[in-house]
């Protein structure tokens, strides 16, 4: 008996050991890809490198030329959807720039598209306004995800329509 | 049995997927295109090649009676490990197939062949069987996806880049309009791939019906 517990804690211990090397050894890349990853989706959705100086204010970040950045998690089918969210913004009359999926747990093949921001469904929202992203379609075979994203484009809208001004540092 | 008959057994008589019908969820969620085929070929097979040899070489330190929680504690081990090392060697690949990754620890078809082959073999025949069952899933999968990827995308070999860098432009389009059959990519569509694999596979690989006096025992996995 108390051969066969010291062979159980041995074998845990061992598992643990690797699994804690493994997590040491990737770590610091598995935050590097996290952060660039991050830093290609603002750049690729504010068109220039973001300023230095401007930052996340709440859920908003005002990249000033009237572009405002949102990022908001919704219900998805498989989880929640991370989104980041572009809006060119004026008075009353707001669009959808571009859009990002940042992270997701849906069905892989069927939400592939959250992926293509390019081509296909995301690509075709942008430019949209609030009543045209109200009247999308969704994706075939993937109803909830796409309402899901829309959803998460319309709580951005109302977020930022509620605040006002966003501050941001807009100095040249 | 040599080490090349171990092998093949693994990959075409008990193919984890045509013969023993395991691993099915993934086989179908997955293969809706090669990239995503590949990828979980790789995890699966670092799985059950890290896991088998693990149990065939401390077989003999596992009490009988605790022997599944220790199995399914090593498989997850080495399930996390591949998980890791994905987000960090190929992270927009781990994306797509996350959740897909991670139910590895559930697959039968690598407990199956610890239970039945690797906790009662020594390292180097668990290897080679490991290795054969990889291969042979790995086989499977990367057909399905190139049939439903061809049929439903009209590509094949898209995003290619994602799990080998410096693999651009090796995407090949069959149809000009980037449209396909969409039922191919649904989960219907998977069972009739899969299905048809089935049969297909049955038809080239079924040995002759045995004498009724040499039929095998019920139950030789083995």
């Amino acid at each position: 008996m108390l051969n066969s517990s010291l062979s159980l804690a041995v074998i845990a211990g061992t598992c643990a050991s690797l699994l804690a090397l493994t997590q040491l050894l990737t770590d610091e890349r598995i935050e590097h890809n996290i952060r660039a990853r991050d830093a290609r989706l603002i750049t690729e959705l504010a068109g220039t490198t973001a300023p230095a100086s401007s930052t996340w204010s709440g859920d908003v970040w005002n990249l000033c030329n009237d572009t405002v950045l949102a990022r908001t998690k919704v219900a998805g089918y498989g989880g929640r959807i991370s989104l980041l969210i572009a809006m060119t913004v004026k008075p009353k009359k707001h669009s959808l720039r571009g859009l990002r999926v940042v992270s997701h747990s849906e069905t892989p093949g069927l939400a592939d598209f959250l992926q293509q921001p390019d081509r296909g469904w995301l690509s075709e929202l942008s430019g949209r306004n609030h009543a045209q992203i109200r009247a999308a379609d969704g994706v075939t075979g993937a109803t909830i995800t796409s309402k899901a994203v829309l959803t998460g484009v319309l709580k951005a809208f109302a977020y930022t329509q509620d605040r006002g001004a966003i501050p941001g540092d807009c100095s040249p | 049995m040599s080490h090349a008959t171990t092998f093949s057994h693994a990959v075409i008589e008990r193919n984890p997927a045509w013969a023993q019908l395991l691993g099915l969820c993934p086989l179908l969620a997955v293969s809706t295109s090669v990239v995503n085929a590949v990828a979980l070929a790789l995890a699966s097979a670092f799985v059950l090649l890290g896991a088998n040899v693990c149990i065939s070489s401390i077989r003999r330190w596992i009490p009988g009676y605790a022997r599944l929680p220790c199995f399914v504690l090593i498989i997850a081990t080495f399930t996390t490990c591949s998980v890791l090392l994905m987000q960090a060697y190929a992270f927009e690949m781990y994306l797509r197939i996350a959740l897909f990754v991670q139910i590895i620890v559930t697959n039968c078809m690598i407990l199956g062949r610890i239970e039945a082959f690797a906790s009662k073999q020594s390292p180097g025949r668990a290897l080679v069987d490991a290795a054969g069952t990889a291969v042979g899933f790995a086989i499977a999968l990367i057909v399905m996806g190139a049939v439903r990827e061809l049929i439903g995308r009209g590509t094949l070999f898209a995003g290619m880049e994602l799990l080998f860098p410096g693999t651009h432009g090796w995407q090949l389009s069959v149809s000009s309009n980037n449209q396909g059959l969409l039922l191919a990519s649904l989960p219907p569509g998977a069972f009739i791939i899969a299905g048809l694999l089935l049969g297909s596979a049955n038809a080239l690989f079924r040995r002759p019906i045995p004498d009724a006096n040499h039929r095998p025992r019920a139950g030789t996995i083995n």
